[in-house]
């Protein structure tokens, strides 16, 4: 339905940088999510493209045609609010007739229109009823049919799921989902729950202060993360990253551990590292294989069942704790001394000053 | 809220709780709140009352020492205000008794010694009140909240030293800007003019409904606008169908302050009117009937005086009472 370019873009609150220039582009029927913590700007590059916040600099284009200076209501856009924003002294019926009002349509057309989109929704029975007299849930669900019932080019949610009880979170994220296969309609979500982010996002867009950090894939910015922050962001835990010194294909690590590089990353690592010197290594919970002869030994601080596996607390060296994933089976008292190596395929390595990672041109 | 899907069934009441039993510290409590309650009614309405019963008393009985509270109504008091009347002698008196095409308001008149000379300006005063308060109240909330809008929802430069600017044309006392205004309206020639007070009172109340009007748009949250304006609404559209329905509580609430301010103005109305435009309150006291305070007619007066804000106040109290908004936005 929709492509959205953001080119250059930029927000400044007085001298401070919002949002510092970003190119982005919204593929057609994609799920993007906008994932950072909060204060990252990217509730601000929302609103940027909504409308609802005027750009400082740079241009933004929908389907093509710019509309950067464009008012709100007429860029053709819907937005889910936090807290859904449904006007209290209407029925949830008003609320989503709301926007099909505005665009002066025929009353049967309104009336076939939220038919239509509250069967979809499961709102039917909740239609005379005014937002207070609603749970979370159904205000969200309400919320998300004054959204859809007009068919916009784009969707833009705002922590949509913010406001709902966790347990409810799942099932509405889950909807929401199915909602986006089925009309298959450009979307922009903002959060800052990452698992929400991995759930949903076609792509994700990790900032932090300002700034994009990394654009990608689900996998891409877990498996493969741009930067320090992004390797700590995503996941829970987040990816262990043990600061070492690199020096003729081994990392000296804490605790008198040696890691020899693996064969894959040897040459590019030569490559980018000018010289012997500080490095980061860097391994999901996953990466780690218990096993006697591993290179690597640690002490158990402690370990957690989490179900279908054990998440171990590892310790180098008495200081800083590392997550190792083992199986359920295996069992591990706290104080055991063990061993154990890396996939070498899911190890990472990052430049201790620029924060940024390592290519590796077979990994990548 | 619950977090119920509406999917899931509702599950049985199999539990109830006995509503009959009140502990006593409750019932004392409830008890001692009535109380407490009927005692303030009761001190708030007695000048009220007084000021009823006086309106239908005859002179005397206005007057009676010690205070009279079972006496023959009359509608003396009524007849006073609104009639002009001439004194008679006693052979005119006599005279005037022979007549036989009377009405009871002329014989009511007879029975004081005086014979009607025609309608009092009672009527007209009170239309110059309706005129001046109504439109003076309007004007003051509707730019109000228009005022009050921009301060809320705009960054304007200044916004703070503004809204200061505008509650200081409060902090000097009235009286002393009397004389010096009365010349200006008199250069001005507004004098005496509907115009003159409308304006007057429109600028008095308007610092008033500005800030009053702000804290209440102040809480209507910015999101209800946004999504209307993504919606495809105007600022304008959204403010008529989004932000005026949700500040009528704000908007009643201010109304009634404003018309009450400017329905009971005195001290200016004294100065700045005359004859045209004379309101009610300055005209009232004067009253004065030939020899003698009529004590029932002023009473009476002040009875007619009273009506309009109660039927305002009256009107509005659905919306004096009904909270801003119910909960659509968790906060």
């Amino acid at each position: 339905m929709a492509t959205i370019e953001l080119q250059q873009v930029e927000k400044k609150f007085g001298e401070v940088y919002a949002v510092k220039p970003m190119d982005l582009t919204i593929r057609d029927g994609e799920f993007l999510v906008l994932l950072g913590p909060s204060g990252c700007g990217k509730t601000t590059t929302l609103r940027m493209i909504s409308g609802l916040e005027a750009v400082t600099a740079g241009r933004i284009l929908l389907n093509g045609r710019d509309v950067t200076w464009a008012h709100p209501s007429d860029r053709d856009i819907a937005f889910v609010f936090q807290f859904f924003a449904l006007y209290p002294h209407l029925s949830a019926r008003q609320n989503i007739a709301f926007p099909l009002q505005a665009q002066g349509e025929s009353r049967q057309t309104i009336d076939r229109r939220i038919k239509e989109v509250s069967q979809l929704l499961r709102i039917e029975h909740l239609l005379h009823l005014r937002p207070g007299a609603l749970s979370g849930g159904d205000q969200q669900r309400v919320a998300l049919a004054r959204a859809l019932v007009r068919r916009p080019a784009a969707f833009l949610m705002d922590e949509p799921l913010g406001a709902l009880d966790a347990e409810f979170r799942e099932s509405m994220r889950a909807e929401i989902k199915r909602l986006h296969l089925d009309q298959h309609a450009t979307s922009v979500y903002v959060t800052h729950d990452q698992i929400e982010a991995m759930a949903m996002g076609d792509r994700i867009v990790v900032m932090s202060s300002a700034v994009v950090q990394q654009v990608g894939t689900p996998a891409e910015v877990y498996h493969n993360p741009r930067s320090l922050f992004v390797a700590r962001f995503i996941g829970s835990p987040g990816m262990n990253l043990i600061p070492g010194d690199y020096a003729d294909g081994m990392v000296n690590l804490p605790g008198g551990n040696c890691y020899p590089v693996p064969p894959i990353w040897q040459r590019s690592l030569h490559n980018q590292m000018a010289r012997a010197g500080r490095i980061i290594l860097g391994f999901r919970p996953e990466a780690a294989q218990i096993s006697s002869d591993g290179p690597l030994h640690a002490e158990v601080y402690a370990a957690d069942l989490h179900g279908s596996y054990n998440m171990l607390h590892l310790s180098l060296d008495g200081k800083d704790i590392l997550h190792a994933r083992a199986s359920r089976q295996e069992h591990f008292p706290i104080g055991t001394k063990l061993r154990f190596d890396l996939h070498p395929e899911w190890v990472r390595f990052f430049n201790a000053d620029t924060e940024l990672a390592y290519d590796c041109e077979v990994a990548s | 809220m619950a977090a119920q899907s509406p999917a899931a069934p509702r599950l049985p009441v199999n539990f109830s709780t006995r509503v009959d039993e009140v502990s006593s510290r409750a019932r004392l409590a409830r008890f001692i709140r009535v109380v407490v309650v009927i005692a303030v009614a009761i001190i708030m309405l007695i000048p009220v009352t007084w000021m009823t019963l006086t309106a239908f008393k005859s002179r005397p009985d206005a007057v009676a020492v010690p205070p009279k509270i079972f006496f023959q109504p009359t509608l003396e008091g009524f007849v006073s205000l609104l009639t002009d009347r001439r004194q008679l002698t006693t052979e005119q008196i006599a005279e005037e008794q022979k007549r036989t095409d009377l009405t009871w308001i002329d014989q009511l008149a007879l029975s004081r010694g005086q014979v009607i000379t025609g309608p009092s300006d009672y009527p007209q005063r009170l239309l110059n009140s309706i005129i001046v308060a109504g439109v003076s109240t309007v004007f003051s909330v509707g730019l109000g909240l228009l005022s009050a809008y921009s301060f809320s929802r705009f960054s304007i430069a200044g916004a703070g030293d503004l809204l200061f600017f505008i509650l200081s044309t409060r902090m000097l006392p009235p009286v002393v800007v009397t004389i010096p205004l009365f010349l200006m309206y008199r250069a001005l020639g507004i004098y005496d003019t509907h115009f003159g007070l409308i304006l007057l009172y429109t600028v008095f109340n308007l610092s008033f409904s500005v800030w009053l009007l702000k804290g209440f748009i102040d809480e209507i949250p910015r999101e209800y606008e946004e999504a209307a304006l993504v919606d495809g609404y105007t600022r304008l559209q959204a403010f008529r169908k989004i932000v005026l329905p949700q500040s009528l509580t704000g908007i009643a609430a201010t109304t009634v302050f404003c018309l009450i301010f400017a329905w009971n103005e005195y001290a200016f109305a004294l100065m700045l009117s005359a004859d045209r435009a004379r309101t009610a309150p300055p005209s009232i006291p004067s009253v004065l009937g030939t020899g003698g305070i009529e004590s029932a007619a002023i009473a009476a007066g002040s009875l007619g005086f009273l009506i309009p804000v109660v039927i305002v106040t009256f009107a509005l109290r659905k919306y004096l009472l009904r909270g801003v908004t119910f909960g659509a936005i968790r906060q």
